[in-house]
């Protein structure tokens, strides 16, 4: 009992940051269509640039707010420049997919060029063990849940109560009546890469002060991210907290049965089996 | 020598992989990025086998094929079934659980030290223990898999596959089940990988799982993508370019520990750049100049004056349905969307030999009701008899063979294909469109193939369109594309027609021809039915009309009946 507690605990730890990174490639991928393979990329982008700004002596705190700032504007960069020609010249689904992956290969290995192969850990958050009865965990930890909860709970005021929520709202819906209204979906696009790389760069930042960066941190964060996003519900933004979470407890609690080397066995497999029986995901609108 | 001899290995190993995954990405229009662990497989397979049972390695990699074919189809069928996203998502999840999974079962894989001892390759006494004694061997795959991937693609199975990327639903709407062709030919190029899994395994008598990594799938990708989609001599020119870059690498003093990230980043920067300025990659897909070749001589033998063919021979299939009276039912059919009941309770019977048209105002369910008719949709509710038997919930790609046939409001003809193509693509039940009847009995694809240009050829001329068959479809004007559409759907000798807004675009004169054309058709048998706007065409062919509005049938009769009704009208205009 006292194992599955603290088992459970750690999912919901890890099942917070997947949802996170779960919405921060969903409302991408819900609005704009696009397999954001570079997502992954911005990841690893926010991580570095917050240890940059922390290398030059900046404080911990502003150097994450510069580091979010600047892997925003990353984001958008990359849908400004990158995608939005390709959209103009209306390219196939499958050449944007094949840039974005261009991208993520070429940034990651930049990153690695600039900053070598090793891991550079984040420093300064104080890190203190809790004990609750038999289940313990760390500041990090407690300090993950909450931001990721709260960050969340933004989100869907943002999208439920503003003005930008709801235009966003309306083009993933139906870009084309979007359109009718009057809503440039171009900006709304550039809009939503600057949300989701903004939400992934906080995911990057709580990683990072658990675990320190390398360049291939990117490639993991960014399977998770669309996997939760397939697993709970194109369309439905609920769906990929939900497929966060099932994840991360589903694969924190396999190691009472499993070796710990099967937890990406796990995965696939829920994976597979949501696909095979219910092909819309867990929250899912039929696909025509 | 064993040098040069062991980078030609190499080499022709990574054209064996970019031309098997240029079948999946470039003719399937299909992204797998799990083609390097499905080498591995193939590698750890084929050592498996050997090394347990003692035999040849041929029986290996044969056994690679076979079995990761039939895995990679099973497991990709249901994903491939969703959306083209879906692939991508398998083959990635896929890729990266394979390469865990070679790490951690030791017993089975060698973990991370792989196996070692690999029994070498050897045939009628000739070992191959040396790179340069193995060339004669990989030489040897390389051909086979050459053959394989161009006879499947210059074969009717091929055309299919370049329809499925110009358009899926006008191709399902000529029968061909669109799924069943992305699984095999993704079965066709995961099993070529596993063969040069094995094949590799059995040269350096090793396998480990770095050779699977998700590294080395991006690799092959940016390979085909270099080289040309759907083009095979690109593949082989795309693998040679990428296979020399770290080697010349190599040659930078210093570079060594940055060898592996600026290898990434090269590979990186040719996929954004070739996407973004040279999508077709070094070496186009020349489809069309080979196509021109192979239609010409049709085209010359069967020339006939357009005039009399709108007169249309009885085939065999018509004459069993050679019976007056409704051929097709409709009942109770209901389809709604959300809250909009868009068919509200449809009843229709189409006569054979006679021309029934649909109108009826915008939004009124005309094109819903046609969906549900053609499977395109499923109905809620109601059932569809079709010369007795109920065809209700089957799927749009087995209509055409049963004899139902539908034309597009927006054409869809195949742009980029020639004029002839579009036509044999309809045509059912082709030989060469199953990849195992391609080879062993090439001689039945080839006679069948003759056969359908003949019947193209008719077809064509019928629509006076004979002179166009070797002309890229883009290149027709408006008019003679929806000529061409119309040619295309006769082309699937289908009983029942249904046509969607024939005469949209077009001017007067066309509506005339295709009067003609249409009246020709029924007095052959043919059993047409048409959603129109243009209601002198309604007047001037139709031998039923029926009214719909809000999803329901509202009126039925001849044009004149429906036409002197005044609230018909009030309906009709929005007055």
């Amino acid at each position: 009992m006292g194992l599955f507690l603290q088992l459970l605990t750690r999912g919901i730890i890890t099942g917070s940051l997947y949802a996170l990174l779960g919405v921060s490639w969903g409302i991408i991928y819900n609005t704009t269509r696009t397999f954001h393979f570079a997502h992954g990329f911005i990841y690893t982008f926010a991580s570095y640039s917050i240890l940059v700004f922390t290398w030059m002596s900046v404080p911990l705190i502003p150097s994450l707010l510069l580091g979010l700032f600047t892997a925003t504007l990353a984001g958008c960069a990359v849908e400004y420049f990158a995608y939005l020609p390709m959209r103009k010249k209306s390219a196939s689904q499958l050449s944007i997919f094949l840039t974005a992956m261009g991208i993520m290969i070429a940034g990651q290995s930049l990153i690695h060029l600039v900053f070598g192969p090793d891991s550079r850990p984040l420093e300064g958050f104080p890190e203190h063990v809790i004990s609750l009865g038999t289940v313990t965990f760390t500041t990090v930890d407690l300090f993950t849940v909450l931001l990721c909860w709260i960050v969340i709970v933004c989100l869907f005021a943002f999208l439920g109560h503003t003005k930008a929520g709801m235009m966003i709202r309306a083009v993933s819906s139906n870009p084309e009546k979007a359109t009718f209204i009057g809503i440039d979906s171009r900006r709304i696009f550039v809009l939503v890469f600057g949300i989701g790389s903004l939400l992934v760069g906080i995911a990057a930042f709580l990683s990072t002060i658990d675990k320190p960066a390398t360049p291939n941190i990117g490639l993991g964060a960014l399977l998770i991210s669309f996997i939760t996003v397939f697993l709970g519900g194109v369309g439905r933004l609920g769906g990929a907290v939900l497929g966060g979470i099932i994840l991360g407890i589903a694969e924190s609690l396999v190691i009472m049965v499993l070796p710990t080397e099967y937890k990406m066995m796990v995965i696939f497999l829920i994976l597979f089996l949501v696909v095979l029986i219910k092909p819309e995901g867990l929250l899912g609108k039929k696909i025509a | 020598m064993e040098y040069l001899a062991h980078t030609l290995n190499l080499a022709f190993i990574f054209v064996i992989l970019t031309v098997s995954l240029n079948l999946i990405l470039g003719y399937g229009g299909m992204a797998s990025m799990a083609h390097a662990a499905f080498f591995c497989i193939g590698g750890y397979i084929s050592a498996i086998v050997t090394m347990n049972l003692g035999c040849n390695f041929l029986i290996g990699v044969l056994t690679a094929i076979i079995a990761t074919a039939a895995v990679g189809g099973a497991l990709s069928a249901p994903f491939i079934k969703v959306q083209e996203e879906y692939l991508i998502l398998f083959t990635i999840a896929f890729q990266m659980v394979v390469y865990h999974l070679m790490l951690s079962l030791y017993n089975i894989t060698g973990g991370d030290s792989g196996i070692f001892g690999v029994p070498a390759a050897s045939l009628f006494g000739y070992t191959a223990d040396t790179p340069a004694r193995f060339l004669p061997f990989m030489a040897a795959f390389l051909f086979i898999v050459y053959y394989v991937a161009f006879k499947i693609t210059k074969s009717p199975f091929g055309r299919v596959l370049k329809g499925i990327r110009e358009d899926e639903k006008a191709v399902s709407s000529l029968g061909k089940n669109v799924i069943k062709f992305k699984v095999i030919i993704f079965m066709v190029g995961t099993g070529i990988a596993a063969g040069a899994g094995g094949v590799f395994a059995h040269y350096t008598r090793f396998i480990s799982p770095t050779i699977g990594s998700l590294d080395q799938s991006i690799l092959i990708i940016a390979m085909v993508v270099l080289g040309g989609t759907a083009n095979l001599g690109g593949s082989a020119l795309g693998a040679f370019l990428l296979i020399i870059i770290p080697e010349v690498l190599n040659f930078l003093p210093g570079a060594s520990d940055l060898i592996v990230p600026l290898r990434g980043f090269i590979y990186g920067a040719l996929l954004i750049f070739f996407m973004r300025f040279r999508p077709e990659g070094l070496i186009p897909e020349y489809f069309h100049l080979r196509s021109r070749k192979r239609t010409l001589p049709g085209a010359r033998t069967g020339k006939q004056p357009a005039d009399d063919c709108l007169h249309f021979s009885m085939t065999s299939e018509e004459k069993m349905f050679n019976r007056t009276g409704p051929i097709l039912e409709v009942k109770n059919l209901s389809k709604s969307f959300g809250g909009l009941r868009a068919v509200d309770n449809f009843f229709m019977s189409l006569d054979k030999g006679k021309i029934t048209a649909l109108v009826g105002p915008n939004g009124c369910g005309k094109t819903t009701a046609f969906n549900l008719v053609t499977g395109f949709l499923k109905p809620d509710k109601g059932q569809i008899h079709f010369a007795g038997k109920e065809i209700t919930n089957l799927p749009a790609y087995k209509m055409p063979h049963i004899g139902i046939a539908r034309s597009w409001q927006d054409i869809r003809i195949f742009q980029g294909m020639t004029v002839m193509d579009n036509l044999l693509l309809a045509r059912q039940s082709q030989a060469g469109e199953s990849v195992i009847r391609l080879f062993i009995m090439p001689w039945r694809v080839r006679r069948e193939e003759e056969e359908n240009i003949k019947k193209a050829f008719f077809y064509l001329s019928s629509m006076g369109l004979a002179e166009k068959g070797s002309e890229i479809a883009r290149n027709l004007s408006y008019a003679e594309q929806k000529l061409l559409a119309i040619a295309r759907l006769l082309a699937t000798e289908a009983e029942i027609l249904l046509l969607d807004e024939p005469s949209s675009g077009v001017d007067p004169n066309w509506v005339k021809q295709f009067m003609q054309i249409i009246r020709g058709l029924a007095a052959s048998g043919k059993t047409i039915c048409i959603v129109e706007h243009n209601l002198d065409l309604v007047r001037g062919v139709s031998d039923t009309v029926y009214f719909m509005a809000e999803g329901q049938k509202i009126a039925q009769g001849t044009a004149e009946q429906l036409m002197a009704d005044p609230k018909l009208g009030e309906i009709y205009f929005g007055v």
